[in-house]
């Protein structure tokens, strides 16, 4: 399982993903009508937003993809098995970087994300 | 009823043009109320040539409103029913002896048991405001109907008279090509004549001179969401009746506000020695309310603006507004008949409709039936 994390030229490989978790919100529109009854306005739901946690093998790489997430730019994600977490990307939140708890010399990077279509 | 509200916008000055991301729309047509058409959005903040475009001093937005009550037909469901590769001959040996409609109800899934067709609401409007916000990155935009270039055209030479007998639809041409060259308004039985000499004066613009002339004679001028000039009878009789069976929300309110039982309309005016004043009253039995509406530097134009603003006045007093999931279909003059679970059916006149979205809902501003 290999994922690749790219931003025009630059290429980061995590080791892993962990904690991937996606949410969407509905955009339907539910119209209260006077009696009970409802109308429904369609709509597509968001796009997905949630976290990414990606360990990488030192300090410096964890360092690296944490700086560049912090810069202006559109992200990718690749994954050769699970191809439907596959996305385009934006940092929409929190962006975090700290070195695992147990193994040494290795790093965490957490970044919340929203989808683009 | 289940449906899907689609808008587009894009901005327009001169030749060029450029597509705005809408983020929320409001667009209010109003029958009491010029400019007959007003709106505002909120989009996306667009690059610098597109933003150039919503310059107030030129500036255009057109856009369209489009409610479906189900699916699009999408070329791949004709492929399936049909087989691929399909070829004009295919479809014509599939259509053979078959109704359209049992072909839609084929391959477009229908959302609810009364099928509808689907309707938009095309507009363009005059940008009167922009105003960029860079931190939230959107601009909001505010636009109306072209009503405005009357407005704000005060007449610039000494004076223009017209003599007694001729077509106040024809007036009102001669007055809106002065500004506005070449416009078109639809003016069918229009038959009323001026009643005496008036003059467009220099200094008032076109929008009040036209207004001093129609309002006695009972007549409107608008400029519709879709730019055309149309001069009709203040209250016409509705002619069609919009069924509300499906309402968010009710408001009745009854109050003494608008309401008046004579009407005083005084007019002042110079004709460069002496200040003359005259005044046109109606009023029905012992008036309890009078309203009065005072116009400087109009010559009066003889008897009838305030049998108008009676007649008017005189309905108002008991409003009745009432919401539901936007339907494009409804505009004023319209009559409504409103129904619910929990209200008695009651029937008015539209006189504004405001479509929201992305709420998709709008807002059925009426008077008392009947005017």
């Amino acid at each position: 399982m290999t994922t690749t994390i790219t931003s025009g030229t630059t290429t980061f490989t995590p080791i892993l993903i962990r904690d991937y978790q996606s949410t969407q919100t509905s955009g339907n529109l539910i119209h209260e009508l006077l009696g009970g009854e409802v109308d429904v306005t369609l709509r597509e739901a968001s796009t997905r937003s949630g976290s990414l946690q990606l360990l990488f093998p030192d300090e410096a790489t964890a360092q690296a993809c944490r700086a560049a997430h912090a810069s202006a730019a559109v992200f990718e994600l690749h994954q050769t098995d699970a191809t439907s977490v596959e996305m385009t990307y934006v940092v929409d939140g929190r962006l975090e970087v700290a070195p695992d708890e147990e193994a040494e010399n290795v790093w965490w990077v957490t970044v919340e994300y929203r989808e683009l279509v | 009823m289940i449906s899907r509200h689609l808008f587009t916008l894009a901005a327009a000055n001169g030749a060029s043009a450029g597509t705005l991301k809408p983020l929320s729309a409001s667009l209010e047509l109003n029958e009491r109320y010029s400019p007959y058409c007003r709106a505002t959005f909120t989009v996306a903040m667009p690059n610098d040539a597109v933003l150039a475009l919503l310059n107030p001093r030129g500036g255009t937005v057109a856009g369209v409103f489009t409610v479906r009550y189900r699916d699009p037909i999408p070329a791949s469901a004709v492929t399936a029913l049909i087989g691929a590769p399909v070829t004009v001959a295919d479809v014509t040996a599939y259509l053979a002896g078959r109704p359209i409609s049992a072909i839609s109800d084929a391959i477009t899934p229908a959302w609810n048991q009364e099928d509808r067709a689907g309707v938009t609401l095309p507009f363009r409007l005059r940008v009167d405001e922009v105003t960029p916000d860079y931190k939230r990155g959107t601009v909001d935009i505010t636009a109306s109907s072209f009503e405005s270039r009357l407005q704000e055209y005060p007449y610039p030479g000494t004076g223009v008279l017209l003599a007694p007998g001729q077509n106040i639809g024809f007036v009102t041409r001669l007055v809106v090509r002065t500004v506005i060259a070449g416009t078109e308004i639809e003016r069918e039985g229009i038959t009323a004549t001026l009643p005496e000499e008036v003059t467009w004066a220099e200094g008032t613009t076109a929008w009040d001179f036209l207004d001093s002339i129609l309002q006695p004679a009972g007549l409107t001028l608008q400029c519709t969401e879709i730019g055309v000039w149309r001069l009709i009878p203040a209250n016409a009789t509705p002619t069609t009746t919009y069924t509300l069976d499906r309402p968010t929300a009710i408001e009745p309110r009854d109050n003494r506000d608008d309401w008046a039982d004579a009407a005083v309309v005084v007019y002042e005016w110079s004709d460069g020695t002496t200040t003359h004043k005259q005044s046109d009253i109606t009023y029905s039995g012992n008036p309890q309310k009078i309203m009065i509406v005072r116009h400087t530097d109009i010559v009066y134009p003889g008897p009838g603006a305030a049998a108008q603003l009676l007649a008017r006045a005189q309905k108002q007093g008991h409003d009745l507004n009432v919401e539901a999931v936007s339907d494009y279909t409804v505009h004023p003059g319209q009559a409504i008949a409103v129904s619910s679970p929990v209200t008695e059916p009651e029937t008015a006149r539209i006189t504004a409709v405001s479509f929201t979205w992305p709420e998709n809902r709008m807002r059925i501003t009426t008077q008392e039936d009947g005017a």
